[in-house]
């Protein structure tokens, strides 16, 4: 595309006297400009400014890929959003657990204290506190959280095993500790020790942390 | 009787992988007789893995024949290839096998593989899990080798990889480096290959690539090592089909006719837009995107896919010279995508018009060949099996581009 055609097809993804049709077919044209971009020659400040204001669109697809694609590229006014809605502060634009998930493509981004919250709360839904748990995977203050979830026998697998995953991400050493003792306990739950059979098998350095 | 059999010129374990490609064999008497001796060469009685055999001054194949060996204790040579219908499905379990032809002595036997990218739906068990452990190894965790691959595939290397003509050569010396890297500590891996213009339910199952969930996070069974997948200090897999189950419909793409029908290297590698990003696009999620696709071990599959396509191609229009006109887009072309022009990262050159870094250090080693060497140019990579000099070789072989 050149620049003439990007601008026409952002021209055309504003437009709401637009049918859907040709609004996604723009927007189609855009992702995929964007996907190849070399040579820097893509509009991406124009792209994203329009994606700004398709965050509430009527047609789905469009509202849909806005968001993505904002959070993906860390926008700050996607992540302020997606907060706002997150903490109660302005109505969601997405649900909690995917407000998290799209958050947590900035591994340090506002989310992370909150998501500290999220994770230790056992009346929110799982999903919440699994994306939660995924966005502490950086974050060094929630380690001591990591390790009670991964071996509190209350909470359910789910939680345990995402508790671990994260867990591993931020201290290799202390998951190797935890996955170990829970693999050789006879009390413990089975696909739990299933899982960190396999996670020794195939590490090249799990077994060296011990 | 004892009898001596070498292939790739070494007795080294580490080059008994074969592909299509024919590799030096011989055989020779371990202690010197007092005359010649007839030895019946062929494949193990139980063999899965099949290889054939060229004795020298023959033109054909031949799946066993007798050679004769000098009483001196000097190696018989031939050449041999590995079966195109028959590959293997595990370390060793092709061969090779010398039997003297009188005496009743026992015969010799030297284990070997006929390791090819497959088919990711034709994958055996042991093959797919063989595969899964080995990505595992390589992330392990996130603490792996496999961040370096991650620091290499992102929006600033973009010049070097897409929207010009080395596109194809350097995704195909990529995914050598990371098979590579994984045939380090899994010598029988090579990278499965997923054909997105079939249905493909093996693939996105739970136990091997995963299956997508409503939400966004790809589940996977428990004893799949791909639980523990992390990058960037993140558990899990954001990947979703928009409109679509790659596991039980094509992608909406040109077929592979389609795809390989172009004449001109200029008209196929229209694929990389034509076929390549909608593929991505078809994803939201980690696949969606240059900067995190790699994220998903899925672009692995994906990209062996394409790099499938080319080889096909090169095939079908006798493409494999890179000196050929038709086999590459007349230049010049930016940095990196001229026929000469060795390849970022692995030249690490960090000077503009490059990207700042290059992550990954030169290009790694492979016990079975020598090319394409430790800085690779565009060129270094098009005859892959070593058609227009097996010195060219990659040891690389897809299971139905014989």
């Amino acid at each position: 595309m050149n620049e003439a055609e990007f601008t026409r097809a952002i021209e055309t993804l504003r437009d709401l006297s637009r049918t859907d049709v040709d609004r996604r077919a723009a927007l189609d044209a855009l992702r995929q400009a964007e996907f190849e971009d070399v040579g820097g020659t893509f509009p991406r400040a124009s792209y994203l400014a329009a994606l700004r204001d398709l965050i509430e669109d009527r047609d789905d697809e469009v509202r849909r890929v806005a968001i993505v694609t904002l959070a993906e590229e860390k926008d700050p006014f996607m992540q302020g959003r997606l907060l706002d809605g997150l903490l109660g502060v302005a109505p969601a634009i997405v649900p909690a657990a995917r407000a998290i998930q799209l958050l947590s493509y900035d591994s340090h981004g506002p989310h992370v204290p909150s998501c500290r919250t999220f994770a230790a709360d056992p009346s929110l839904d799982e999903g919440v506190r699994i994306e939660a748990l995924r966005a502490l995977g950086g974050d060094p203050a929630s380690q001591g959280q990591l390790q009670r979830l991964m071996i509190d026998r209350d909470e359910s697998l789910a939680i345990r095993s995402w508790a671990g995953v994260s867990l591993r991400a931020l201290a290799p050493r202390a998951f190797a500790r935890l996955a170990d003792a829970i693999r050789k306990d006879d009390s413990d739950d089975r696909t739990l020790r299933q899982m960190y059979d396999v996670a020794f098998r195939t590490s090249p350095t799990l077994a060296n942390l011990l | 009787m004892r009898l001596l059999i070498r292939v790739n010129g070494s007795d080294d374990p580490a080059v008994r992988y074969i592909g299509w490609t024919p590799v030096p064999c011989s055989v020779r008497l371990a202690v010197p007789a007092a005359s010649p001796v007839d030895v019946r060469i062929e494949n193990p009685p139980a063999a899965v893995g099949r290889v054939v055999f060229r004795p020298p001054g023959h033109r054909d194949w031949t799946g066993a024949f007798t050679a004769t060996l000098p009483a001196d204790g000097h190696p018989a040579e031939f050449e041999m290839a590995g079966c195109p219908s028959a590959p293997s499905e595990r370390d060793g379990d092709a061969g090779v096998q010398a039997t003297p032809v009188v005496g009743g002595a026992g015969p010799a036997v030297l284990p070997l593989m006929v390791r090819v990218r497959k088919n990711a739906e034709r994958l055996s068990d042991h093959e797919r899990d063989l595969f899964l452990s080995a990505l595992a190894g390589i992330n392990d965790g996130g603490q792996g080798l496999f961040g370096e691959f991650r620091a290499v595939h992102t929006e600033a290397g973009n010049n070097e990889m897409h929207g010009a003509p080395g596109f194809l050569a350097w995704h195909r010396a990529f995914l050598l480096d990371f098979e590579r890297e994984l045939q380090r500590a899994f010598p029988a891996v090579a990278l499965p290959y997923w054909r997105f213009d079939a249905a493909a339910p093996k693939t996105f199952s739970l136990d091997f690539m995963g299956v997508h969930h409503p939400s966004g996070l790809v589940q996977f069974s428990a004893t799949n090592p791909l639980f523990h997948w992390i990058t960037d200090s993140q558990g899990g897999v954001l990947r979703s089909p928009i409109l679509w189950d790659p596991a039980a419909y094509p992608a909406r793409v040109p077929n592979q006719s389609e795809t390989i029908r172009p004449t001109t290297f200029a008209g196929f590698r229209r694929l990389e837009g034509r076929v390549h990003t909608p593929v991505h696009l078809r994803f939201e999620g980690y696949m969606g995107r240059l900067e995190t696709a790699i994220r998903d071990p899925l672009f692995f599959l994906l990209h062996a896919a394409i790099d499938r396509l080319w080889a096909l191609w090169q095939q079908q229009r006798d493409a494999r010279d890179p000196g050929a006109r038709h086999a590459y887009e007349p230049g010049p072309h930016r940095v990196g995508h001229n026929l000469p022009d060795t390849m970022w990262p692995w030249n690490q050159v960090m000077t503009r018009p490059r990207p700042p870094s290059a992550p990954g250090g030169s290009f790694p080693d492979s016990p079975v060949v020598s090319a394409p060497g430790r800085e690779p140019r565009v060129a270094d990579v098009f005859d892959y099996q070593g058609v227009v000099d097996p010195a060219h070789r990659l040891g690389v072989d897809y299971d139905d581009v014989a």
